[in-house]
């Protein structure tokens, strides 16, 4: 199935956007909120700890592209996200709904949804179901999973420093950078994703 | 700006296209599917993911309590990409290296110009284009070739400490290695890079 690359979920959907209602754009209102939304280690995304790569857009019309094409229009606007993130969607409709709970729920009371009694994760997972279009074709360029990337990424500039402290050590004193560095990211605590490495 | 994030800028760009030349391009996707013909884009190294999804005229979400269904005339190809570096680079590159797939791609949308020459393809892509309202990275300092230096830096780390405790001479000859498959991977990656205007 396309949506899988390798041990990699890209994810597709389409969420239409209610129509307005009396003191209500939703259009205008959703817009409004995704500009406002974290988009760093405060997203929703990122409390996920799965996901590498998010996006909310519009389509509020489909693109004409001149004669001899017929023109034509959408009945509804659509909200559309994509997301490419380790596992399943399973795992990831849980993690929004115990974690993002809050801004996902923001976003998606202007979009039509689905039967809202049952218990949260579930809510979720099916909206997200429910508005999944599969990938047709899906590419990464990317080998680890976003935890052991994240680490990867803090042990280079660690490494980094461990050459330069070595240069001219004895071989002992080498030794003792490599196992000192090694101790350290046994336990080291990974930064949320969504940040830049070091701040 | 929503499609800019760090190092990352992230595209979409929705074209028409007829019904049935949905199945001829499903076919083209499961020949681009084969790993060793995706051996040019992962060259590049400046695509951190990228997709082509078919939306069908009759495949747009129904949601209970929706009382509008669309039901379009064409098939839809939504692409959605995330790369390092700026919108013209990005589409100059693409055209360069990659001229051959991208017309297996969007030949069958309508009114495509073809991917050479490129100023007919570029006012193909723009008009054709959604921008973000939301854009999201885990890791925005860092671009594809960073990922890629940290991941093969932290798999010779780890062969290297797996040497600890060997003689000191072994020790120096894998010190010596390490330093031979790291010394143009490392550095201060994952900060704010420069700014795009």
């Amino acid at each position: 199935m396309s949506n899988y690359y390798g041990k990699f979920y890209g994810y597709t959907g389409l969420f239409p956007v209610l129509d307005n209602e009396e003191g209500h754009n939703h259009l205008v209102e959703l817009r409004s909120l995704l500009s406002s939304l974290a988009n760093d280690r405060g997203s929703l995304f990122s409390r996920t700890g799965l996901v590498h790569g998010a996006r909310f857009f519009i389509l509020d019309d489909v693109v004409y592209n001149g004669h001899p094409t017929v023109e034509e229009h959408l009945k509804n606007c659509y909200l559309v996200l994509s997301m490419t993130f380790d596992g399943e969607l399973e795992d990831l409709a849980s993690r929004i709904s115990s974690l993002g709970e809050s801004d996902w729920g923001r976003v998606m009371a202007h979009c039509h949804s689905v039967d809202a009694s049952k218990p949260a994760h579930e809510v979720v997972l099916e909206q997200l179901r429910k508005g999944q279009v599969t990938t047709s074709f899906l590419y990464v360029d990317a080998s680890a999973n976003l935890e052991s990337t994240l680490k990867a990424l803090l042990l280079q500039r660690k490494v980094a420093e461990l050459i330069e402290n070595g240069q001219g050590a004895s071989t002992e004193e080498r030794k003792a950078l490599v196992k000192a560095l090694a101790e350290q990211f046994k336990h080291i605590e990974i930064p949320a994703p969504g940040g830049f490495i070091g701040d | 700006m929503s499609n800019i994030r760090g190092k990352a800028y992230a595209m979409n760009v929705i074209t028409p296209q007829k019904r049935w030349k949905s199945i001829i391009l499903n076919a083209a996707f499961k020949l681009l599917t084969i790993r060793f013909t995706q051996k040019d884009l992962r060259d590049l190294s400046f695509i951190h993911f990228a997709r082509w999804t078919i939306i069908p005229a009759t495949g747009f979400p129904k949601f209970p309590q929706q009382t509008r269904i669309d039901k379009t005339k064409f098939d839809y190809l939504l692409f959605e990409s995330n790369f390092n570096g700026s919108w013209n680079e990005y589409v100059d590159a693409f055209n360069a290296a990659l001229a051959f797939k991208l017309n297996l791609v969007w030949y069958w949308s309508e009114n495509f110009p073809g991917s050479v020459p490129l100023s007919p393809f570029k006012a193909y892509i723009e008009h054709n284009q959604k921008y973000n309202d939301y854009y999201y990275m885990a890791y925005p300092g860092s671009a594809v070739s960073d990922v890629k230096n940290a991941i093969d830096v932290a798999d010779a780390f780890d062969t290297l400490a797996g040497q600890l405790e060997s003689s000191d001479e072994d020790f120096d000859k894998a010190y010596l290695k390490f330093l031979g498959q790291t010394q143009n991977k490392i550095g201060i990656n994952g900060g704010h890079g420069p700014q795009m205007s």
